[in-house]
Formats: structure tokens, C-alpha cells, sequence
């Protein structure tokens, strides 16, 4: 199944992909893949009742997703797969989600982490993640907004060591 | 029906710097926008606020339609945005301006005329007040 657009977006569901990609793109529906959300009653709401300017919201669970995916439930639906981290999305294409690329579009800064852009910061465990998303063939590109400069990922990271996180240079 | 539509551009007046940020933030979720101008009226008399909105407007007429939107009915702002259209029946304004406003304008500006893009703005902005 083809989704419009596939994202590691830390801040979730925001006006980033609420306006700017919700007008570029017009999706039927945004998908928040996260466990800890979907796993909170006040919280999942709070997200499953975004106002995202005429595009349904799902608030899902990793096993909720990979289910409703297995039997293609949006497929006639144009929609939009938001996860938090290159781990979630990692946990979710190994648990068979089809895709040839992904996009990343916000990893903000938190302690012990190493910026590679303004809006994408990466500690060792999101180096590995990456890499093995991308050692699957997939395309990860870094963009914040659409029609903003489409940043590989791979060249990114390439030359990176393993433990970018704690180098503390 | 055959002129190309014009693009349209917008000047956003407020107080303190309320234009400017509201303008980085609709940067911060859309990208880096063409086409607008913030002006604060910060130390300035009503006459040359007059003047720095009649300037910008005058500066986005040569390529665009232009949308003047203010932050306070009531306010030096508005104030000055109304006399400056009064002399300018081309340009239109709003005032009650919010970030909800400004996004609409800037995702829909390329897709209908001014007045049509003028109450879809207005409807977002009255939209987005709400009781949580």
C-alpha cells in the first residue's frame, strides 16, 4: 500500500504536518503511530481529536498499525504515517510496512545528541536505527516543510561513527 | 479571464513585534515565504506609520494584489491601515489577525482571487478561537 507520505516527526502531530504538508498534500487521514500515546487514554484523544484541517485522525499502537496494514484498511484512503523516532519506524518495517522511502522531519534536540541540521539531531541509537533502514534499500530523506531542499540522509550520516552520541567533541 | 490572476502579497501591521514573530512562525511551519512585509509601530507617530504601510504597499502593488491585515480593531494599527486603504480602494484589510489567519493566506494565496482568499481567511481566523 502506497502512503502519501511516511515521517519521523518528534513533535508528532503539529502545525508542520497539520498545514504545510496537510495543504501539499491533502491527506485523507494522518496516522500517529506511537505506543505510548495510543496507550494513554487522555493523550491518545487529546491526538485522535486534532483538528488537521479535513484529514481524519488515527492514534495507533505499533501491533494496532502493522494489523490494520496487513489488511490494507487505507487503501483507498490517501493517507499519512507519522512515527517519533527512527526506531519506531524501523520497528514497524520490520513488522512489514512496505515502503521504498521515508522522511524525516524533525528530531529535535535532547542531552547527548549531535546535530546534523537545525531540526534533526541524532544520538547512537538513532544512528543505528537509520542504518538499518536504510542498509534495507530504503531512501530516508531529511525536510522539515515541503518544497524546502531535500536532504539524502545516507550522505548525511556517511563518515559518522557509531557512538555520534558521546563522542562530545 | 485571460490576464494571468496576480500574485498576492500581504502587510502585516501589529504592535511591539508581534508582526514580525507571527511572520517567523508562519516561516517556522510553512518555510521561507516571499511577498509580505511586517511593520511594527513601535516609535512611530500615525503619520509615519501611514507612510511605512503606504510605502510597502506601494513596493508588493507593482507585482501583486496586496492584503493588509492588522492586529486590534481600534488600535493605531488599524487606525493607520484604514486611512491608508481609504486612499487605496485596491488594497483590502482585516484586522483581528492570528497565526491561523496568516497560515491560510499563505497556503491559499496562490489559489483564488483576493476577495474569495479574504473570507476563507476570516473563517480560519474566527475558526481557531475555541474553549479547550
Amino acid at each position: 500500500m502506497a502512503y502519501v507520505l511516511v515521517r519521523i516527526d518528534d513533535r508528532l502531530i503539529h502545525g508542520q504536518v497539520t498545514v504545510a504538508w496537510g495543504s501539499d498534500l491533502a491527506p485523507d487521514r494522518i496516522i500517529l503511530v506511537n505506543d505510548e500515546v495510543a496507550g494513554d487514554e487522555w493523550r491518545r484523544s487529546l491526538y485522535a481529536e486534532t483538528d488537521a484541517l479535513g484529514a481524519a485522525v488515527s492514534v495507533l499502537s505499533t501491533v494496532e498499525f502493522l494489523e490494520r496494514n496487513r489488511e490494507r484498511r487505507w487503501k483507498s484512503e490517501r493517507a499519512l504515517v507519522l512515527v517519533e523516532s527512527p526506531r519506531d519506524l524501523l520497528r514497524l518495517i520490520e513488522g512489514g510496512l512496505a515502503i521504498e522511502s521515508a522522511n524525516v522531519g524533525g528530531l529535535h534536540y535532547s542531552e547527548g545528541k549531535r546535530e546534523l541540521l537545525p531540526y534533526f539531531f541524532v544520538d547512537g541509537d538513532d544512528l543505528e536505527a537509520i542504518r538499518a533502514i536504510l542498509s534495507r534499500g530504503i531512501r530516508l530523506e531529511a525536510r522539515d516543510v515541503p518544497h524546502t531542499q531535500s536532504i539524502d540522509v545516507a550522505s548525511l550520516i556517511a563518515g559518522l561513527g557509531d557512538d555520534s552520541g558521546r563522542e562530545g567533541q | 479571464m485571460s490576464e494571468a490572476r496576480k500574485k498576492i502579497a500581504c502587510v502585516v501591521v501589529a504592535h511591539g513585534n508581534v508582526a514580525q514573530c507571527l511572520m517567523d512562525a508562519v516561516q517556522g511551519i510553512l518555510g521561507t515565504q516571499s511577498n509580505w512585509v511586517a511593520i511594527s509601530n513601535a516609535g512611530l507617530g500615525l503619520n509615519d506609520l501611514n507612510a511605512a504601510i503606504a510605502e510597502a504597499i506601494a513596493e508588493l502593488q507593482k507585482t501583486c494584489d496586496v492584503i493588509v491585515m492588522s492586529d486590534m480593531p481600534g488600535g493605531s494599527c488599524h487606525h493607520a491601515c484604514q486611512e491608508v486603504i481609504g486612499q487605496n480602494s485596491e488594497v483590502r484589510a482585516v484586522s483581528g489577525l492570528n497565526l491561523m489567519m496568516l497560515l491560510e493566506f499563505f497556503v491559499k494565496r496562490d489559489r483564488q482571487p483576493v476577495d474569495d482568499l479574504l473570507g476563507l481567511v476570516m473563517e480560519r481566523g474566527r475558526d481557531a478561537i475555541r474553549i479547550l
